[in-house]
């Protein structure tokens, strides 16, 4: 049965995809920042449904398939929010057991509330205890205040907002349009948006979750949304190599096909290779993260995989605009969308050098060194 | 299970019935156990004055070939327990010996040979009695290989051999070579060559070391003044030789791009930047870490292959990615290790730094040539662009 669904699944994102390739150029840049219409779509089709299980009324086919639909859409540089809303808010609200999520995860899926995940600070830390958000309880009500930024999508109805509190750190549930809550879009290189949410004495309607569950949580969360999003940047690396081969095959200077020369043939060469290594790192990840039990490996594959895509997609899609010359810097051209795509993504959920850090954090200094001898004092 | 033994010892227990996990902790018991401690992670190749004990150990225990079918004295192992006793020879630091003749020459005479070469050379083979190099690289015939020009003509029932070969592999530490030479001057270059096995003792053979830059005599010259091959030493049909020679790519290129090399690698530099007080530094732990998702990443991708490998499916012209990407990487992790060492990082031989002695030189001596051995990273990426990417040739 699942199989059914899956090629079900398959069939309907590269459907998605195929029908309108031009959708991004009407949509970046212009508020609410993704095809409205495309959004629908996606959620009759199940795509927000995929990681929430069955008993939640979703779908529950677990993180490959979300992993799939994600490098589908990287494939056509598509801008609508799926990874942060389908997979970071729904795991989020899915994990924390709570029966008000229920209800919301539910009209996420429908399609009918778009919802976001608010955890960095200022500055976009990528560590938990960091966060900008101070939750505090007076009058037996909860009051949020403080700043958080790069909440994506910028045009959530509402936002799961991470906040540190009496119990350590909390989830809170804060609609965009509450008393209290400013939401500003910041916009992206590819045209989609993050919020900057500036909170004071924003009153909260109860805590998701706290403390130890919150953290373990939003790891988990976390983890996922960054083992889809290096899947994404996959497929961004995808279309721009696929550009720019055939480019190489057919563009000829001086009489020949320009793929002949040696010098650019070893850089597609280089390319292709950070591009099956980024393969190879993103399903190392997913089948880690799916075989079960939260373990420090998971947060150290799935910050390794999003550090390796988000380096290897930003190298492959500037080389790709090189290997064109002009033409790929030429919007028209849609190259950009790929470069565009990889800088926005690549930096979503913080970049390169931080997720290594996140990596390093877990996988510490092995001192002990086989080759080694002892020598005396 | 009692499947009849021609040559060589019986195996102790049938392989097939372990489980992998099984068998690792038969091998990783027996390595542990057994190999001399003073042989342990050597960083130049080791003579068989010096390995040739626990070799011969390994041969009457019927371990020297785990490459080959039980039948012809192998362990018969399939594709996944072979690379997990490549493994753990790699991880208990088990320098190889010269071991072509069971790594190459006995699986293709088992392909290509007859009856009377499998039985005149494999069980010497296996007693450790004969060991081989491999004849291939001439002065003026490296990356464009099939160019060779050392020539064997025939007279009577013999072939008359002339020419060089460059580049062998500890050819002074042996006793028999492997040739590929031009039995035909004429047609397509590749069609012209073949393959001959030839005893370094014969009349007219002269071996000459190399001293290479880490100061190490591994490589040779071998010169052939008119040496006399006689022709059931040729191996497979006249000219048949290039096909014989493509056959055996397949395990080198992926063990090319074994992650052990690097792993290695990563273990020096991670106790030498302790040792140097660099263990927080912010600088050297991003470079650090850079460096240990690369290794990550490469066992993931030689995952990939290594069941391919395992599952018995061929390996693709892809493969050549391992190689690149392992080796380029290992010389990474060697030039940091001179970089952190300072100036410690130019001293020869065993260094000692924070009560402990390392040779800092080792890994970057072994990395320089592993971008050029075994088809120099150039070719391997000429490969990729032709056969993967479908780049045009013009």
């Amino acid at each position: 049965m699942s199989d059914d669904i899956l090629d079900m699944l398959k069939r309907s994102v590269e459907g998605y995809v195929a029908k309108d390739p031009e959708r991004v150029r009407r949509h970046r840049g212009v508020f609410p920042y993704h095809s409205v219409d495309a959004w629908d779509e996606m959620a009759g089709q199940g795509w927000l449904s995929i990681l929430v299980p069955e008993a939640l009324g979703g779908l529950g086919l677990g993180l490959a398939p979300a992993a799939e639909v994600a490098r589908v859409m990287g494939q056509a540089a598509q801008i609508e929010p799926f990874t942060a809303v389908g997979v970071f808010a729904a795991a989020l609200l899915a994990g924390t057991g709570h029966p008000t999520a229920a209800d919301d995860l539910a009209m996420l899926m429908a399609g009918t509330q778009l919802v976001g995940v608010a955890w960095q600070n200022e500055r976009g830390s990528i560590e938990l205890s960091a966060c900008g958000v101070r939750a505090s309880t007076t009058e037996g009500k909860i009051l949020l205040n403080g700043v958080t930024r790069f909440a994506a999508p910028a045009a959530a109805d509402a936002f799961v907002v991470l906040a540190r509190c009496d119990a350590g750190l909390g989830l809170y549930w804060v609609p965009s349009d509450a008393p209290g809550v400013t939401v500003v879009s910041e916009l992206a290189a590819d045209g989609s948006a993050l919020a900057r949410i500036e909170l004071r004495d924003a009153e909260c309607r109860g805590e998701l979750s706290g403390g130890a569950q919150a953290e373990q949580v939003l790891t988990r969360a976390l983890d996922m949304s960054l083992v889809v999003a290096a899947s994404e940047l996959l497929g961004v690396m995808d279309g721009a190599l696929a550009m720019t081969l055939e480019f190489l095959r057919t563009r000829r200077q001086f009489g020949v096909a320009i793929g002949s020369f040696q010098v650019l043939q070893h850089r597609a060469v280089d390319l292709w290779m950070q591009r099956e290594i980024t393969e190879a790192a993103v399903n190392a990840a997913v089948s880690l993260l799916e075989s079960g039990a939260d373990t420090p490996e998971q947060g150290a594959a799935a910050s390794g995989a999003k550090a390796r895509a988000a380096q290897a997609a930003l190298y492959v899609c500037g080389q790709s605009v090189q290997l064109h010359g002009a033409i790929g810097f030429a919007d028209e051209y849609g190259l950009g969308l790929y470069l565009n795509r990889s800088l926005s993504l690549g930096a979503w959920l913080g970049g390169a050098a931080q997720h290594r850090a996140r990596f390093a954090s877990y996988t510490p200094l092995d001192v002990r060194d086989a080759t080694a001898s002892a020598v005396a004092a | 299970m009692s499947e009849p033994v021609t040559f060589g010892v019986a195996q102790e227990q049938d392989w097939s019935s372990l489980s992998e996990d099984e068998f690792r902790s038969v091998v990783r018991t027996e390595f542990e156990a057994h190999y001399p401690e003073a042989l342990r992670y050597s960083p130049r190749r080791l003579l068989w004055s010096e390995n040739g004990d626990w070799f011969r150990r390994m041969a009457r225990k019927g371990w020297i070939a785990p490459n080959w079918p039980a039948r012809f004295g192998g362990m018969g192992l399939d594709p996944a327990k072979l690379l997990i006793f490549l493994e753990e020879q790699e991880r208990w630091g088990i320098g190889r010996f010269q071991d072509h003749g069971v790594l190459m020459v006995g699986p293709v005479l088992m392909r290509f040979g007859t009856d009377d070469q499998r039985s005149r050379y494999l069980p010497p083979i296996l007693r450790c009695e004969q060991r081989w190099c491999q004849g291939y690289s001439e002065p003026d015939s490296g990356s464009d290989l099939a160019s060779l020009r050392t020539e064997a003509v025939r007279d009577g029932d013999e072939f008359v051999i002339n020419g060089q070969k460059i580049w062998t592999t500890m050819a002074y530490d042996v006793d028999h070579i492997f040739v590929l030479v031009r039995t035909d001057p004429k047609g397509k270059k590749q069609e012209g060559i073949s393959f001959f096995l030839v005893d370094l003792a014969s009349p007219g053979i002269e071996v000459r070391k190399i001293r290479d830059i880490a100061g190490h005599d591994e490589l040779c010259e071998v010169f052939f003044d008119n040496v006399r091959v006689h022709e059931r030493d040729l191996v497979g049909d006249i000219n048949q030789g290039w096909t014989i020679a493509k056959s055996l790519l397949g395990f080198e290129r992926i063990s090319l791009g074994s992650p052990k090399l690097p792993e290695y690698g990563l273990q020096v530099l991670a106790s030498l930047a302790d040792a140097c007080g660099l263990g927080d530094d912010p600088v050297f732990r991003d470079k650090f870490s850079s460096l240990q998702l690369d290794v990550a990443h490469l066992g993931a991708i030689y995952g990939r292959f290594a069941s391919q490998a395992a599952r018995g499916e061929p390996l693709g012209p892809d493969v050549s990615l391992l190689k690149i990407f392992a080796t380029e990487l290992f010389q990474r992790i060697a030039d940091l290790i001179i970089e952190v060492a300072g100036p410690a990082g130019g001293l020869a031989g065993e260094v000692a730094m924070g009560g402990r002695a390392r040779n800092l030189l080792g890994p970057y001596f072994k990395a320089r040539p592993a971008t050029i051995y075994g088809g120099s990273n150039e070719i391997q990426r000429n490969i990729i662009a032709r056969q993967v990417l479908n780049l045009p040739t013009r």
